[in-house]
């Protein structure tokens, strides 16, 4: 085979080469010097290719469908089940569970020596590359310390008693929104994130919703996509509130009512201290 | 190889074609060549297709989006080819040659515009760069990024680096061999990671692995390179395990002429052929060679 032309050379970069032709490809650049050098300035140029915005599959909605099938019948199985004692729910505190994900979350250990210093140093780099189960689990704890707050607020006050008819079946549901959040761990809600004692997201954005935070008995944030925020403080109601980009929203940590710090898909953090009328970029 | 007009009708409208008012005829004609080229027309980026058609045929509006969309990209790749600017005349040889219209002819929508415009740039860079080369030497690193050094390097005095030098020798010997009989497949993974210095996902993609894969892959060949380079210091130099150790020891120390970069830049034959030569030279030494390195340990 001669050496790569352009045409071949991007396509095969863009991955439009298969069979055949991309085996010879393979084949001759492993013993051509001019065509690795083609392949190392391709590698050079990626800065001048924006990062592109993740396109969503028309059917991206059916990723969320196994979980919230999972998350539907967690609440079942939960619902139908003799409840344990509130002793029981708290004994696995999500600081628990936290510290379990953050541990499973931790890099992999540093490589062997290579066999040269010129390997080693990229060596390095190689090694650190998690597994493919790794960012799972550093999205499980992301997720988990999302919840993290609700969890530990409403196990604290299921510990507490409750002697009325409706504070009992206040209680209840707590629990079921405490044992909810750990058994969900994962990104869609059937129910408000922040437990089913608050009422469901409106439904044009329900399937929408990542994550929630209720800082206390009476306050729930929850987030969602495309730039959904939406918080409740009498338990019935829903009201948006407004955020200056339409982007994802994957992870929220509310303080009260007026102050909230929400996390988009890619990782940029915003904060409010008057109820979501003015926003900052951390 | 003639495109039948319903499937060629059918990819038109996916392209948009019509918006750079390009004739059915036409992007037909684009999707024969690009057929004849052996693309998958099913893969085909067919909107740029349509623009590289509309572009080629003059449409005012394909055009201004073509420079609207794509020529920053051009011209952000030469500067990361070569931030002296460079590359920039590369790159104004480029786009005049595609406001001639003549360049787009070789675009066949296998890849998207944005990366055949890359890979055209990077192979005019890399072709006159080598052929610069042959005028005269070039530094290296201006080449090949992240180059440690000149390939040879002055022996340096005193009573420790004879034997020093004596390691990676063998070393080197032992691992130009090793890297020249890998499967082509883990050399081009070890030439691109390491040589070329794309990053794993890139490399992965090149290679059809994940990049999960592919770092395992690169750590599965170090060893088999170790182990070969091991068997080789033992068998043929008649090292022990303790000599081999102190060997490569004294090559992370100080690695002198021991660069894989280097050896992945060389020809699996031309590097098999400097290995047999030097192979031969070693053997001239080797015994005085070999009772150094034992008195030394």
């Amino acid at each position: 085979m001669t050496c790569l032309d352009a045409e071949t050379l991007a396509a095969w970069f863009d991955g439009g080469l298969s069979g055949a032709a991309l085996e010879d490809v393979r084949s001759h650049v492993a013993g051509c010097v001019r065509c690795q050098a083609l392949v190392g300035a391709m590698g050079r140029t990626r800065a001048a290719v924006p990062v592109p915005e993740p396109e969503r599959s028309p059917r991206w909605w059916l990723a969320w469908a196994v979980p919230a099938a999972a998350a539907a019948t967690a609440v079942a199985i939960w619902v139908a089940v003799p409840r344990p004692t509130n002793v029981a729910l708290n004994s696995s505190p999500p600081s628990t569970l936290q510290k379990k994900d953050a541990q499973t979350a931790e890099p992999a250990e540093p490589p062997a020596r290579a066999a040269t210093p010129a390997l080693q140093d990229r060596a390095r780099s190689a090694d650190a590359a998690p597994p493919a189960a790794a960012p799972v689990a550093e999205n499980d704890a992301a997720k988990q310390a999302a919840n993290g707050n609700v969890n530990e607020s409403l196990s604290v006050r299921s510990a507490a008693p409750a002697p009325t008819a409706a504070a009992e079946r206040r209680q209840e549901a707590e629990r079921q929104g405490a044992v909810v959040g750990q058994l969900q761990a994962r990104d869609a809600f059937t129910i408000s994130p922040c437990g089913p004692m608050w009422p469901a997201p409106p439904t044009d954005v329900a399937a929408q919703i990542t994550a929630g935070s209720a800082p206390s008995t009476d306050i729930c944030w929850i987030v969602g996509r495309a730039g959904t925020v939406l918080r409740s403080t009498d338990h019935q109601t829903w009201q948006r509130v407004n955020i200056p980009q339409t982007v994802d929203l994957s992870r929220i940590t509310a303080t009260d009512a007026r102050t909230a710090t929400v996390m988009t898909a890619d990782g940029r953090t915003f904060s409010t201290a008057d109820g979501g009328v003015t926003w900052t970029q951390q | 190889m003639p495109i039948d007009a319903a499937l060629a009708e059918r990819l038109y409208r996916r392209a948009r074609a019509g918006r750079w008012n390009v004739p059915v005829e036409r992007f037909a004609e684009a999707l024969e060549r690009s057929a004849e080229g052996g693309a998958n027309l099913d893969k085909l980026h067919l909107e740029d297709l349509a623009l590289a058609c509309g572009c080629a045929a003059g449409d005012e509006a394909a055009w201004e989006h073509f420079i609207r969309e794509q020529r920053p990209t051009l011209y952000r790749a030469a500067d990361a080819l070569d931030a002296g600017g460079g590359a920039r005349e590369l790159a104004d040889g480029i786009y005049g040659e595609l406001f001639e219209r003549s360049l787009f002819r070789y675009f066949h929508g296998r890849s998207s515009l944005a990366t055949w415009l890359r890979a055209v740039l990077a192979q005019r860079h890399v072709d006159r760069l080598r052929a610069g080369q042959r005028l005269e030497p070039l530094p290296d690193d201006e080449f090949f990024p992240g180059s440690v050094g000149p390939a040879i390097g002055p022996a340096k005095a005193g009573p420790y680096d004879e034997e020093q030098h004596r390691c990676g020798e063998l070393i080197r010997e032992a691992l130009t061999r090793a890297v020249a009989e890998l499967p082509s497949r883990d050399r081009l993974r070890l030439a691109c990671y390491y040589a070329q210095e794309l990053t794993l996902a890139e490399t992965g993609r090149l290679l059809g692995e994940h990049e999960a894969s592919c770092s395992r892959h690169l750590a599965r060949t170090r060893k088999t390179l170790r182990g070969h380079i091991e068997r080789r210091l033992r068998d043929q130099h008649g090292l022990s395990e303790a000599e081999i150790a102190d060997c490569f020891a004294a090559s992370s120390e100080d690695p002198g002429e021991l660069d894989l970069r280097q050896l992945l830049r060389m020809e699996p034959d031309s590097a098999l052929r400097a290995s047999s030569r030097q192979a031969r030279e070693d053997r001239k030494e080797s015994r005085d060679d070999r009772s150094t390195v034992r008195g030394r340990t």
